[in-house]
């Protein structure tokens, strides 16, 4: 596990903001919207995290930003099944950076 | 022909990917102005504009619009002026109240856009929130916030191929009837199948 710390007040204050924000207009938005707003709140993590993480933090970050990216956020997730594995292999990029980071992998069974 | 509006209104698209550069106060002006000459029902003007430049206001209006996905140089909020409304006794379940937000909007957006300025609408934001960034009057409701920056014409915007068109969204004249209607007033007509008053 690593210490580092890659978000500082502010950026947490402005993470934190977003979320409820998106909570609250959620409840006026159709239901399909949901999906894409938490990618852009993982995608906004992400750009604030980047500079501050370590050299393998921020390859990990890189990648999961250009995963993210690839996924259309313009249309209902229904509509777009091309995206269902996009998304798949965004949560495995992810899980397995966590794997990796923690020392998960290197523990013996 | 050369025909300025009819090109402006085909070529405007929604922009987010911006270059991180401010924009003239006079080009703002401009798509300010393009604005306050939208159509308002009745002429009643019940709107107020407010627009942001400062970058840090624009940080933290950016984190309380969870659909503001770009990140603007400009923004101008479209409010309500719910003072002005009363002033014309006007219902505040009035519709046109914000078909004229839309109105002001589009204006701007196509001046935006004649001035080679990027801009997209952005409705998904908490109201309280921009309420609470920009101190707004307990009389000015925020209805629309609308980007503006120049565009990175590096980037690649990802557009949807749509097949709509104006003759797939127009339909002409009267609605056909429906069958059953039709026979009901070909029934009328002869009078032969009507029931004894």
């Amino acid at each position: 596990m690593s210490e580092t710390m890659v978000l500082n007040e502010d950026d947490v204050m402005e993470l934190l903001a977003f979320l409820v924000s998106a909570a609250r207009i959620q409840l006026d938005e159709p239901p399909y919207y949901a999906p894409m707003r938490l990618l852009s709140a993982a995608e906004r993590l992400s750009l604030l995290a980047i500079n501050r993480a370590s050299p393998e933090g921020r390859q990990a970050l890189e990648e999961i930003k250009t995963q993210i990216l690839q996924i259309e956020r313009g249309r209902r997730l229904s509509e777009r099944p091309e995206d269902v594995p996009r998304l798949d292999a965004l949560c495995r990029t992810v899980a397995q950076h966590l794997v990796n980071h923690t020392g998960l992998a290197r523990r013996s069974p | 022909m050369n025909q300025p509006v009819l090109d402006a209104i085909r070529t405007r698209r929604v922009v987010r990917s911006l270059l991180d550069r401010p924009i003239d106060r006079e080009l703002l002006g401009c798509v300010l102005d393009a604005g306050r000459w939208a159509t308002s029902a009745g002429n009643r003007r019940p709107h107020r504009f407010v627009a942001v430049q400062d970058p840090l206001t624009l940080r933290v209006l950016r984190a309380v619009s969870p659909g503001m996905f770009q990140r603007p140089s400009a923004v101008i909020l479209i409010c309500i002026d719910w003072d002005r409304v009363a002033q014309n006794q006007v219902s505040r379940n009035d519709k046109t109240l914000y078909m004229d937000v839309g109105t002001s909007a589009q204006n701007m957006m196509l001046a935006a856009h004649a001035l080679g300025l990027a801009s997209g609408p952005v409705t998904s934001f908490s109201k309280e929130g921009v309420q609470a960034v920009l101190n707004l009057p307990k009389h000015l409701s925020p209805e629309m916030l609308v980007c503006f920056g120049h565009p990175d014409t590096a980037v690649a915007e990802k557009r949807t191929p749509r097949k709509l068109n104006w003759q797939n969204m127009t339909d002409w004249e009267r609605f056909p009837s429906a069958p059953s209607q039709v026979i009901e007033s070909k029934r009328d007509e002869s009078g032969s199948e009507r029931e004894n008053p």
